[in-house]
């Protein structure tokens, strides 16, 4: 496809988002690897070295001898940070087989729900971001604690009360819970698209409801999966507060890792590292969702 | 109505017209095919369709003309098992269907829009059906290979539908819906998604298709040069009801009501009282007095409607006969290269439509406010009581 001609109003259109990204994302992004490349010191700011710019040249080389990947290495050697990534992604997958799992039957039910209570139903799909995700979860702590509503209610119900907060279990309760409506919304939209038609056309050619489904609504709501699945498993693998407030001080998520290096330990470099390394592991679900993408459009014409 | 309607369909006794040696409509002992018994569909207080029956033969091309609303796509919906109806049934040789779901129906339908899976390639969406029939593989590949062949689109299986013409888009959606070879084939507005020239080409291609595999096609449409140019039969459907049925030529030249009249083709239309009914039918209309074939059930002093098309109009020098003639000027022509279009405003204020071919010497021309008389014969005139 050629690109059309643009005039230069056009083309600084096209610059500014570039421009938005090169300085709020690149540069910040930049500064990151940098500190990542330093070791702690007792200093402000909390890191060596530093560009001595009155040195000249010198300055400029002595600053880059006295980089190293040392941060990298100690990522390699301490099992603490390959666990917390394993138990990120682990937890981040599994909660977004879970969000699907969840969602995917909130958004076909919308879809399929009379078209004048379809705002009425998206408004309750977005209500809950109205109140801060903080007190959010400080209720489910409520409700999951020891003398909580969740095990009142089994008590009523004549059944052991259990444990539930500080586990997995609460973690996971938590994360789908929160990360609902962004794996609601994309499916909602990509079904609610869904030409009717199509599904008369395979009624028509002999398919039942149940493998009409799988055959067409299920292959072309694809899309919306991977949107869902990566607006939602890309987050909760970096996630902090969920795990922190409602998990076991166990449950070691790359985010929790992250908090402890930067603000108990001080080590600046080392977050760093854990970040950079984050971004690279999560820039590979990026890039398979952008492939995706670019087929669905495709197939669109 | 209704009764009078079921008459012409089946019991005409002199076929006018017919397009090929084909007419099981008209054999009493004919089995039909499908039988719409009194179906009636309503939408809430919406009434889509009112007590419709009607009767499909094996092999015929039955085209379900009428305007937008008028219940022609609902009925075929129902055929096809994607609405129920209100009231009524449905049988298919024989058999009531009218709760059997779409998807065990031996009937299949080309959707307007065609409704092609954008996933699947071509082979894929003519395999989708036969797959749902647990056909085996290499019967399923030899049968698309067939229906391929059949819509001559052979080198063709492997793309996607976004990567089809719109004419190629509808020889998918056809080459599908008749991959199960059904009992009776749906097409809702075949032709309505393509431009004029192509729509021409296909039309023939439709028909010469219909000829060579002998299925029972039932159509939609809105335009009248499809159904006429396509079906053996045409149901002309206005408000929810079928208000005729029969062959182009039938409803062409001898429409049931005004509205069958006006719906179908070009129709002058004029008002007058029955003065006398034999040996022809006159209508008094004013200045003019029409003589027509007379009609059974006519009365003496009745308000009834002339229709007779403009092609039947002809200039004549002076007023030569007394009846069926109305002299007047012209008020527009219109060149439309085949024929040329007359509007001649008759002295007592009527506006006339009539036709001329455009072709050298054989009709007399007459310019833009020119004087004239316009002449019909006796047998152009249809008298309508409806």
């Amino acid at each position: 496809m050629n690109a059309p001609q643009r005039g230069l109003a056009g083309r600084l259109v096209v610059v500014v988002p570039y421009l938005w990204l090169a300085a709020f994302f690149l540069l910040p992004f930049l500064i990151v690897v940098r500190i990542s490349l330093s070791q702690a010191a007792l200093a402000q700011p909390p890191y060596e070295p530093l560009l001595d710019w009155a040195a000249g040249w010198e300055g400029v080389q002595a600053f880059l001898s006295a980089l190293s990947f040392d941060n990298f290495t100690a990522l390699a050697e301490d099992t603490l940070y390959l666990d917390s990534y394993l138990k990120s992604l682990q937890i981040a997958g599994l909660s977004t087989a879970l969000l699907l799992l969840v969602g995917y039957p909130i958004a076909y039910a919308m879809a399929r729900a009379p078209r004048r209570w379809q705002p009425v139903l998206l408004m309750l799909i977005i209500l809950p971001f109205w109140t801060s995700l903080l007190i959010r979860v400080y209720a489910l702590m409520n409700i999951l604690q020891h003398d909580g509503l969740l095990n009142q209610l089994l008590v009523a119900l004549g059944f052991e009360p259990r444990v539930w907060l500080a586990t997995d279990t609460a973690v996971y309760l938590g994360i789908v819970y929160s990360y609902l409506p962004f794996m609601v919304l994309p499916l909602y939209a990509t079904l609610e698209r869904l030409d009717q038609s199509l599904l008369e056309a395979a009624a028509d050619l002999g398919a039942p409801p149940w493998n009409a489904f799988w055959t067409v609504t299920l292959p072309l709501s694809r899309p919306g999966i991977a949107a869902g699945a990566l607006l939602c498993f890309i987050p909760i693998v970096g996630e902090f507060i969920i795990p922190d407030l409602l998990g076991a001080s166990d449950t070691l998520m790359i985010g929790r890792t992250l908090w402890t290096e930067f603000f108990a330990n001080r080590d600046w470099p080392l977050a760093s590292a854990v970040a950079v390394l984050l971004l690279l592991i999560l820039v590979v679900p990026i890039a398979i969702y952008q492939h995706v993408q670019a087929r669905a459009l495709e197939r669109e014409g | 109505m209704q009764t009078d309607t079921a008459t012409r369909a089946t019991g005409a006794t002199e076929r006018i017209g017919s397009k090929r040696d084909f007419a099981p409509w008209a054999d009493p002992a004919g089995q039909p095919l499908v039988r719409f018994r009194s179906i009636s569909k309503r939408f809430g207080t919406f009434t889509a369709l009112d007590a419709v029956s009607l009767n499909i033969y094996e092999h015929e091309f039955l085209a379900l003309l009428g305007p937008s609303g008028c219940g022609k796509s609902t009925l075929l919906r129902i055929l096809a098992g994607l609405e129920t109806p209100t009231e009524g049934g449905v049988e298919l040789a024989g058999t009531d269907i009218t709760d059997v779901p779409p998807y065990r129906r031996p009937v299949n339908m080309m959707f307007q829009n065609y409704a092609l899976f954008p996933h699947l390639t071509v082979a894929g969406n003519i395999a989708f059906g036969l797959k749902q029939d647990g056909l085996g593989k290499a019967e399923i590949a030899a049968r698309i290979d067939e229906m391929l062949a059949l819509v001559r689109l052979p080198h063709h299986a492997d793309r996607k539908p976004h990567q089809l013409s719109g004419g190629q888009r509808q020889r998918v959606a056809l080459a599908r819906s008749l991959a199960k070879h059904p009992k009776v084939l749906l097409l809702d507005e075949p032709l309505a998604a393509l431009d004029r020239k192509l729509r021409e080409e296909t039309r023939f291609e439709l028909v010469e298709l219909q000829r060579r595999i002998g299925t029972t096609f039932v159509m939609v449409t809105h335009d009248q040069d499809e159904a006429m140019g396509l079906a053996d039969r045409i149901a002309v459907m206005n408000h929810g009801r079928l208000v005729q049925v029969g062959t182009p030529a039938e409803i062409y030249e001898r429409p049931a009501s005004r509205y069958v009249a006006d719906f179908v083709g070009d129709v002058n239309l004029i008002e007058g009282t029955v003065t006398a009914l034999a040996p022809a039918a006159v209508i008094d209309a004013g200045s003019v007095h029409v003589h027509a074939p007379t009609i059974t059930g006519l009365t003496v002093g009745q308000n009834v409607t002339v229709a007779i098309r403009p092609e039947r109009l002809r200039f004549v020098d002076g007023p030569t006969q007394r009846e069926n003639i109305l002299a007047g000027t012209v008020a527009d022509v219109a060149y439309l290269g085949d024929v040329l279009l007359y509007r001649i405003r008759s002295d007592d204020g009527r506006v006339l439509k009539a036709t001329m071919p455009n072709v050298a010497g054989a009709a007399r021309t007459a310019a833009l406010g020119a004087r004239v008389h316009v002449a019909w014969p006796a047998d152009a005139a249809i008298v309508l009581t409806e």
